[in-house]
C-alpha cells in the first residue's frame, strides 16, 4: 500500500518534470546553431542584435568544423540536432546523399557572391549552403632571395640549384606526404584527382594521379628530393622555421597562416602557383570554403531560412565574419583592404578548382599521402603513384559497394532453376561460389529456351554487371536448343561474365 | 512527502521499518533517495522513448527497476552497497558490449545511418509542387482563436493581381477586387508582421490550409503552393515506397538497406540499417587490406606491446632497487622527479618527443648529427621509427613500473634475504631466485594489464608516427609502425572517408578475442610463478 503510493507519487512527479522539459524546449522563435569556435563567439556577440531585429533567439553551440558533419547525422534523426550548421564545403556529398540538408535558393542574389564561392556549395546542380569564406594555397616567396616570381616548376628547380650553390639551403620546400599542399604541383604538370564525366560530375573510375601529368609531377618531386634540393619530413613548423631563418626561399601555404607569414619578418610576396613546361600555364590549387547549411531534420526550416537570407546573407554580417576570421570572403562587397595578404591569395585562387565534395574523395587522402611520403624517401615515383591509384580504386570499390559477399546469376532463367521468380538477385538457388581470387562460378542444368541474365552482387541490384563486363550493362542473351549444363563465370577483377554456351 | 510522513506507521514485514529515530532517519533518507532516483530514471526513460531510442530506454528501465528490487527485497540486502557500481557497470560496460555485438551484424555506416523508420520518415517529409499547381506569394494571418490563414497573391492572366484567402481547415476563397497590399485585418484574421510573423513561421509552415481537394501549404520562405504534395508514400503492408511525382515504386531491400527500384540498380537515399548477419566478419577475411600487411602489423603489435612492457619494467625495477637502498641520499626528491613523466599528460609528452626527434629541427637529431655526423631519419626509416616509439613509450611508462615495483619490493620479508645470506647466496642469486619470483607474483597481473594496454595503445602511434613510414606496395595504405588498432581504425574510419560502424564493431570484436587469447596464455605463465612462490 505504502509502496504503491510511493511509486505513484514518483511517477506523477517524473511525468510532470518530463513534460515540462519538453514544453520548455518547444520555443518557436529560437534557432539552434552549431558553429566552430571562432564563429560561435561572433554569433553569440551578435545574438542580441538578431533578437532585436528579427525576433529570433539564437542558441549557439560550439562544434568543431571537422565534427559537425558526423554529429549532425547522428543527432539530427533523433531530434537533437541544430537548425543551422557551419560546415566545410567538402562535407556536402555525404550530407546530401543522406538527405540531411535542404537546398537553398539564391535567385536574385547572384551578384552579391563570388561565383567561385557559390560554386563550392553547389552539388548536383543545386546550391546547398551559404558560403562565407573561401581558401586556397599560394606560393609564399622571400623577395630578397628570389626577386622575381618563378612561372614554372622547372624554374623553381633552377632557382633551388642556384641558391644551394650560393650557400642557401633550399629554394623551395613543401609539406612532405601531404596531398593538399602538393596538389598545385600535380595540377601544374597536368595531373588531377578525378576526371570529369560528360554531365560535369566526377568520374571516379578515372584517377589522374598516375596520368601523364600526374607522373611528371611525381618525377619532378622525386628529382628534387633525390638531388637534396628539398628536405623530407616537412610540416607546418618546419616550413615556418626554415622560412624565418632564410634557409628556405619559397613555400606553399594558405590564408589561415596569414598572420604567421607576417610574423616571420621576412620581406615576402604572395604569388600564384607556377605552371609547368608541358603542363598548365598556372598551377591550380584546391579551393575550399566554409558556409552555413540548414538541417533537413529541423522543424523550423522556414525560420532558419528567414535568418539565413535576412541576416547571414548580408554584406554587414559577411564583413563582420571577415574582420574576425581574415579568410578571403565569399561576398563581393566585403572590404578586405585591412588584410594585405587577401589580394595575393585571391589572385592565386583565380585558377583554383573546388576540392571534390564527393564521398569518394575520402579514399584518396591516405593513399596519395603515402605515395608522396614514399617518393620523398627515394622510392620510385611512377611505381608509388600507380600503387596509390590501385589503393584508391580498391577503397572506392569498398566504399560504394562493400566487399563482395555473394554473386547471383539473375535473370529470366531463375524460375526454371528453382527460384520463386525471375530477376531475383537475392535468390540463393542461383548463387555463384567464389573459387578464390575473385573468380565466381556456378553450373546449372538449364532447360531449353531463350533467356537473358546478368550477374548481381551482394543479393541486390546496387552493383550488377552485364554484357562486356559493364556495370549496369545490357542483359546477356542465352539461347538453348536443348536442356544444357551451363557453367557461368564472373571474374570480379575484370568484371567479365562468361558462360559455357556463349563462350565455349 | 505524505508518503515519507507515513513511514512511521508500524512495520509491515519485508525490509522491516525500524523503530528507533536514528534508523528511521536513514530509512526516510533511503526512500527519499530512491524516489529521486526513480524520478530521474523515469524522466530519462521518457526522454529516450520520445527520441525513439528504445535500447537506451530499456537499459535505464533495467537499472531503475534493479535499484528498486535491490532496495525492497530483503534477501538482496548485501547488494545494496554495490548498487551504484552495478548501475554503472550495466550502463557503461554491459550495454556497450551488447551494442557492439549487435552493430557488428549490421550494415551501419555513413550510407546506412538511419533506422528504417527514420529513413521512411525523412523520405515522407519531402514535398513537391505538382505540375499544374499554382504558386503564390503569401502573407500569414491569424485570428483570435490562434488559427492561421494565408493571403495568397500572384499575377494572374493578363497581369491582373489574383488573390485567394486560405484559412486552415476551411475552403480557399478568391478575393474579389483585391487591394494591392494585404489589409491589416480580413474576416476576423489579423495580418502578422515583424516579430509576430517570425514567431508564427514554424507553426504556419506545418499547417495545411484549405480543405478537401483544394489545399495550400507554404513551400519556402517566398512561396506557397496550391497544392503541395507529399512526394514519397510508404506502405508498410507491402514494404514499398511510391514516388508520387514520377509514379516509380521502390521496394525496400532489407538485405542491402536501400529502397530499390524493381529490376533496376536505382536506389533511393538515404539508406537504412539492416542486419547483414556475419557479412562484416567475412569481409574482414576477404578484405584486401587484411590479406596484405596484416601479418606484419600483427607481429609488430605483439613485439611493440611486449618490448614496451619489458623495457619499462626493467628500467622501473632498476630504479626502484636503487631507490630502495638506504645508502642513496635524497631518495624522496629523486623519486618525485622520476615520477614527473608519469604525471605529465601523455599527449603533451608524445608531442614534445615528436618535436625533439624531428628530422630537420629536432634537438635530439641535431645533437646526434653535430656529435657523430649521422643525420638520423627517425620517421622515415622503419627500424628507427620503431626504436623511437619504444624509447618514447619507455619514457612514459617506466615511472609507473617504478612505483609498482618499489611497493612490491618493500613487501618482500627481509628474513628471506637473511636466510639466503646465511646459506651463502651471492647478490645475483638473491636477485634472480628470491626477488624476481616473489616480485612477479605481485606485479605479474599488472604486467599483463600493461601488455593489453599497449596492445591497443592507439594514442602513442597516432601522435608520434601516424603509422608512418608507409609500407611500399601495400594493397591498402599501411605503415611500418601501424599497430592493429591504428591500422584497423584507418580501415574502418579512414581519413575522412566516412565511418563504417558495423565493420569497425566487427574488427573490435576480433581484436578483443585476440587480446583475450594472449592474456589467457599469460595467465598460464603467472600461475607457474605462483607455484614458485609457494615453494620459497
Amino acid at each position: 500500500m505504502l509502496r504503491k503510493k510511493f511509486l505513484f507519487t514518483v511517477l506523477v512527479i517524473a511525468l510532470a518534470l518530463g513534460t515540462m522539459g519538453r514544453l520548455l524546449a518547444q520555443d518557436d522563435q529560437s534557432l539552434l546553431i552549431w558553429a566552430d569556435a571562432e564563429r560561435a563567439v561572433l554569433l553569440t556577440d551578435l545574438a542580441p542584435q538578431v533578437e532585436a531585429d528579427l525576433g529570433i533567439t539564437l542558441e549557439i553551440q560550439e562544434i568543431g568544423l571537422g565534427d559537425a558533419r558526423d554529429q549532425l547525422l547522428v543527432a539530427g534523426p533523433v531530434g537533437e540536432g541544430p537548425d543551422l550548421v557551419i560546415v566545410a564545403h567538402d562535407t556536402l556529398g555525404l550530407l546530401v546523399s543522406n538527405s540531411a540538408i535542404v537546398p537553398l535558393d539564391f535567385a536574385g542574389m547572384e551578384d552579391m557572391l563570388f561565383p567561385s564561392a557559390l560554386n563550392l556549395f553547389t552539388y548536383q546542380n543545386q546550391v546547398w549552403g551559404l558560403p562565407y569564406a573561401t581558401e586556397n594555397v599560394a606560393l609564399i616567396r622571400n623577395v630578397d632571395l628570389v626577386p622575381e616570381a618563378p612561372t614554372t616548376w622547372q624554374q623553381v628547380r633552377t632557382i633551388s640549384e642556384e641558391l644551394q650553390a650560393a650557400g642557401n639551403q633550399y629554394g623551395f620546400i613543401v609539406h612532405t606526404g601531404n596531398t593538399y599542399h602538393n596538389f598545385p604541383i600535380t595540377s601544374a604538370f597536368g595531373g588531377y584527382i578525378f576526371g570529369r564525366s560528360e554531365d560535369g560530375g566526377f568520374n571516379v573510375a578515372d584517377i589522374g594521379l598516375a596520368s601523364e601529368g600526374g607522373l611528371a609531377a611525381a618525377e619532378w618531386l622525386s628529382g628534387m628530393y633525390r638531388d637534396g634540393l628539398m628536405p623530407t619530413n616537412v610540416n607546418d613548423d618546419v616550413v615556418f622555421e626554415l622560412f624565418t631563418s632564410g634557409d628556405a626561399a619559397m613555400f606553399i601555404t594558405g590564408p589561415w597562416y596569414s598572420q604567421r607569414i607576417i610574423d616571420t619578418g621576412i620581406n615576402y610576396a604572395i604569388d600564384p602557383i607556377p605552371g609547368a613546361e608541358g603542363g598548365l600555364e598556372v598551377g591550380a590549387p584546391f579551393s575550399g570554403g566554409q558556409g552555413f547549411v540548414i538541417s533537413a531534420f529541423s522543424e523550423k526550416q522556414l525560420l532558419a531560412e528567414t535568418f539565413l537570407y535576412d541576416f547571414l546573407a548580408t554584406t554587414e554580417f559577411m564583413q563582420a565574419i571577415f574582420d574576425q576570421g581574415g579568410r578571403p570572403p565569399a561576398f563581393v562587397d566585403v572590404d578586405t583592404s585591412a588584410n594585405p595578404n587577401i589580394a595575393g591569395f585571391s589572385a592565386a585562387g583565380a585558377t583554383a578548382i573546388p576540392m571534390p565534395a564527393i564521398p569518394e574523395m575520402g579514399a584518396v587522402w591516405a593513399a596519395s599521402d603515402s605515395a608522396l611520403t614514399l617518393i620523398s624517401q627515394g622510392e620510385d615515383a611512377t611505381g608509388s603513384m600507380e600503387i596509390a591509384v590501385a589503393q584508391i580504386a580498391e577503397a572506392i570499390n569498398i566504399l560504394q559497394t562493400g566487399a563482395v559477399v555473394s554473386a547471383t546469376v539473375a535473370g529470366s532463367l531463375q524460375e526454371e532453376l528453382g527460384c520463386p521468380g525471375d530477376w531475383q538477385p537475392e535468390c540463393e538457388a542461383t548463387f555463384m561460389t567464389d573459387s578464390g581470387d575473385g573468380i565466381w562460378t556456378a553450373t546449372f542444368t538449364v532447360p531449353a529456351g531463350d533467356y537473358e541474365y546478368k550477374v548481381a552482387l551482394n543479393g541486390g541490384w546496387a552493383e550488377n554487371y552485364g554484357a562486356e563486363g559493364a556495370r549496369d550493362g545490357a542483359n546477356i542473351v542465352l539461347s538453348l536448343a536443348a536442356d544444357t549444363e551451363v557453367t557461368f563465370t564472373f571474374d570480379y577483377n575484370t568484371k567479365l561474365i562468361t558462360d559455357s554456351v556463349n563462350n565455349p | 512527502m505524505s508518503a515519507a510522513g507515513s513511514a512511521s506507521s508500524p512495520p509491515s514485514g519485508g525490509a522491516g521499518l525500524p523503530s528507533d529515530p536514528f534508523n528511521l532517519l536513514f530509512t526516510i533518507l533511503r526512500y527519499a533517495g530512491l524516489m529521486l532516483l526513480n524520478a530521474l530514471g523515469l524522466v530519462i526513460i521518457y526522454g529516450f522513448i520520445s527520441d525513439d531510442n528504445l535500447s537506451l530506454a530499456i537499459v535505464f528501465a533495467v537499472i531503475t527497476v534493479g535499484a528498486n528490487i535491490i532496495t525492497f527485497v530483503p534477501a538482496l540486502y548485501p547488494l545494496r552497497w554495490m548498487t551504484p557500481g552495478l548501475m554503472l557497470v550495466t550502463l557503461l560496460v554491459i550495454y556497450p558490449i551488447i551494442i557492439t555485438v549487435v552493430t557488428s551484424t549490421t550494415n551501419y555506416n555513413n550510407f546506412h545511418l538511419f533506422t528504417k523508420a527514420q529513413a521512411v520518415r525523412l523520405l515522407e517529409r519531402q514535398r513537391y509542387v505538382p505540375e499544374g499547381a499554382a504558386t503564390y506569394a503569401y502573407q500569414i494571418f491569424q485570428n483570435e482563436a490562434g488559427e492561421f490563414a494565408l493571403w495568397l497573391s500572384r499575377e494572374g492572366e493578363g497581369g491582373a493581381l489574383e488573390v485567394a484567402f486560405a484559412p486552415a481547415g476551411a475552403p480557399i476563397v478568391a478575393v474579389a477586387n483585391p487591394p494591392a497590399e494585404p489589409p491589416e485585418t480580413y474576416e476576423g484574421y489579423r495580418l502578422l508582421a515583424g516579430a509576430d510573423r517570425t514567431a508564427a513561421l514554424t507553426a504556419a509552415g506545418q499547417t495545411v490550409f484549405g480543405i478537401g481537394d483544394d489545399t495550400a501549404q507554404i513551400s519556402s520562405r517566398r512561396e506557397a503552393a496550391r497544392p503541395l504534395v507529399q512526394r514519397y508514400v510508404y506502405d508498410p503492408a507491402t514494404d514499398r515506397l511510391t514516388d508520387n511525382q514520377t509514379g516509380t515504386v521502390y521496394v525496400a531491400d532489407n538485405k542491402t538497406g536501400f529502397f530499390t527500384r524493381e529490376n533496376s540498380a536505382e536506389t533511393l537515399s538515404p539508406g537504412f540499417r539492416v542486419s547483414i548477419g556475419l557479412d562484416n566478419f567475412s569481409r574482414l577475411v576477404s578484405d584486401p587490406g587484411l590479406r596484405g600487411p596484416l601479418v606484419d602489423i600483427f607481429v609488430w603489435t605483439v613485439v611493440f606491446a611486449f618490448l614496451s612492457v619489458v623495457t619499462t619494467f626493467a628500467v622501473g625495477l632498476a630504479m626502484a632497487l636503487v631507490l630502495n637502498d638506504p645508502i642513496v641520499r635524497g631518495r624522496k626528491i629523486i623519486r618525485s622527479l622520476l615520477i614527473i613523466p608519469y604525471a605529465m599528460p601523455g599527449v603533451i609528452s608524445i608531442l614534445v618527443w615528436r618535436g625533439m626527434l624531428d628530422q630537420n629541427l629536432g634537438i635530439i637529431t641535431r645533437t646526434i648529427a653535430d656529435t657523430f655526423g649521422v643525420q638520423l631519419q627517425w620517421f622515415s626509416d622503419p627500424a628507427l621509427a620503431k626504436v623511437a616509439i619504444i624509447i618514447v613509450n619507455l619514457w612514459l611508462g617506466y615511472p609507473y613500473m617504478m612505483l609498482v615495483t618499489s611497493g612490491a619490493l618493500q613487501a618482500i620479508p627481509s628474513d628471506v634475504y637473511e636466510a639466503a645470506a646465511v646459506d651463502g647466496a651471492n647478490p645475483s642469486q638473491r636477485f634472480w631466485q628470491i626477488t624476481m619470483p616473489l616480485l612477479l607474483v605481485t606485479v605479474g597481473p599488472l604486467l599483463i594489464a600493461s601488455f593489453v594496454y599497449n596492445f591497443n595503445n592507439y594514442m602513442m602511434i597516432e601522435l608520434l608516427t601516424r603509422g608512418d613510414p608507409p609500407i611500399p606496395g601495400s594493397p591498402t595504405p599501411a605503415g611500418y609502425t601501424d599497430i592493429l588498432i591504428s591500422y584497423t581504425y584507418s580501415l574502418a574510419f579512414g581519413s575522412n572517408q566516412g565511418a563504417d560502424y558495423g565493420y569497425a564493431s566487427a574488427i573490435t570484436i576480433v581484436i578483443f578475442i585476440l587480446v583475450a587469447i594472449v592474456t589467457l596464455m599469460q595467465y598460464r605463465f603467472t600461475r607457474s610463478w605462483e607455484e614458485v612462490s609457494e615453494n620459497v
